[in-house]
């Protein structure tokens, strides 16, 4: 799998965006690079490097990637190459971006709406909330909702009525907000996971007795949740996963990145010869010294990471708590 | 007379983890656990005691002499260098 960078600007200001730093999404701007769109011509080269990589699925990230000005001929050229359409995006979605995504089956696309994207940086504005509700409602059962955790106390209850009103899927994605390398955004600490936990098992109990239906996207940890909990969560059917192999982030400057926290720390250039998957195991192999550490110093006496059963949180978190050697000594 | 400086090459970051100090050689996509009294001397040397300092903590750590301890100490920096940890350089001192 590959997620496509088509825009590196977004109109919305969330604290804990982890792309912003790389793409300096709020004016768009690229060092190097004219435009904050991906233009046509490149697109079609990264279907040309789907098919070779023989992925059938085009994932479409930004920035926002409905600001795209030529959003919908894009989407008509990934329907052409027979593409399964994935769309990360906050919902705000312009007249012309729905028109272009309502005409697709729903087994065709999937739009993840992020529903706590803002512009002010905090909390979704009623207009904001409004806008999102009608995206929704015209594209229903295409839209995933997601929602990303940055602080202890989240709400999670207004997603239940949502789901109702509006036929969109039953279910969430829920990740985790982790630190850029220089950790300017907002992220949870991992002081903060045990209690997140607790919270997710109370409200997968809930939602899970409505036919709601909760996953995890990557960086969550084993020793976040209790027994207890964990029993819960099962009960409840939640997708529980403790990993940390994030997809491969194309960006427009023909670099293939790790991922957006480590975007500057590991990438290579996305070469027309190699496939996804061997684009994958060169930033692997750039990563693998510091895969021994996780985010927490008991990571690597924890018995759950040694036998795989969790990976040790993000891998941008446990970077983070390393520090450069100064040593100097003079004999 | 000649001094030698022990010092990280660029790229080299530690953690320090329940087990130990984690290092690692970005540029050469290596890592190295350092145990027990390894991971005491590297926490010692990122302080930036002097060799003096670190000789005598050495010796009264391991109960052995001084000229021990700076020998030790020598063979550990030698070991670290080898694995690309730490690199060296002579200066001439008057």
């Amino acid at each position: 799998m590959a997620n496509l960078v088509i825009s590196a600007r977004c109109n919305m200001a969330c604290p804990y965006c982890f792309a912003s730093e790389y793409l300096d999404g709020q004016s768009g701007n690229i060092p190097g690079h004219a435009s904050p769109y991906i233009d046509l011509e490149t697109f079609e080269d990264r279907l040309d490097f789907l098919d070779r990589s023989n992925i059938d699925e085009i994932r479409l990230i930004g920035g926002e990637p409905s600001l795209h000005p030529r959003f919908p001929e894009i989407i008509q050229r990934a329907v052409k190459r027979g593409k399964r359409i994935l769309i990360f995006t906050h919902g705000l979605l312009t007249e012309s971006a729905l028109t272009s995504l309502e005409v697709l089956p729903p087994e065709r696309v999937t739009v993840l709406v992020n529903m706590n994207a803002s512009r002010s940086g905090d909390e979704p504005s009623q207009k904001e909330e409004t806008h999102r509700r009608k995206t929704l409602l015209r594209l229903g059962g295409r839209v995933q909702l997601g929602f990303t955790i940055f602080q202890p106390d989240f709400e999670l209850d207004f997603l239940i009525p949502l789901m109702v009103e509006t036929g969109c899927q039953k279910s969430v994605r829920l990740g985790i907000a982790q630190p850029s390398l220089n950790g300017r955004n907002r992220y949870l600490h991992p002081k903060q996971y045990i209690s997140v936990g607790r919270r997710l098992a109370d409200w997968a109990e809930r939602a899970g007795r409505l036919g709601i239906w909760m996953g995890f996207d990557c960086g969550f940890v084993r020793c976040m949740f209790s027994e207890s909990d964990l029993e819960r969560l099962n009960k409840a059917g939640a997708g529980i996963a403790y990993r940390c192999n994030p997809i491969l982030d194309i960006d427009l400057k023909d670099k293939a990145l790790h991922c957006f926290p480590l975007g500057d720390k590991f990438q290579t250039d996305l070469k027309l010869t190699l496939t996804a998957g061997e684009l994958r195991a060169i930033l692997e192999d750039k990563a693998k010294p510091y895969r021994r550490a996780g985010i927490y110093k008991e990571c690597t006496i924890c018995s759950y990471k040694q036998n795989g059963e969790c990976m040790g949180g993000c891998l941008a978190a446990a970077i983070r708590r390393f520090q450069l050697a100064k040593i100097n000594i003079n004999i | 007379m000649k001094n030698r400086i022990y010092f990280c090459p660029a790229g080299v970051e530690w953690v320090k983890n329940t087990d130990g100090i984690l290092v690692i050689n970005r540029n050469q996509s290596q890592s190295y656990l350092l145990m027990g009294l390894e991971s005491a001397v590297w926490s010692w040397m990122s302080l930036s005691y002097t060799y003096p300092r670190l000789v005598g903590m050495l010796s009264e750590l391991e109960g052995i002499s001084r000229q021990e301890a700076g020998q030790k100490l020598k063979r550990l920096l030698e070991a670290w260098r080898v694995i690309d940890i730490l690199e060296v350089r002579e200066t001439s001192h008057g």
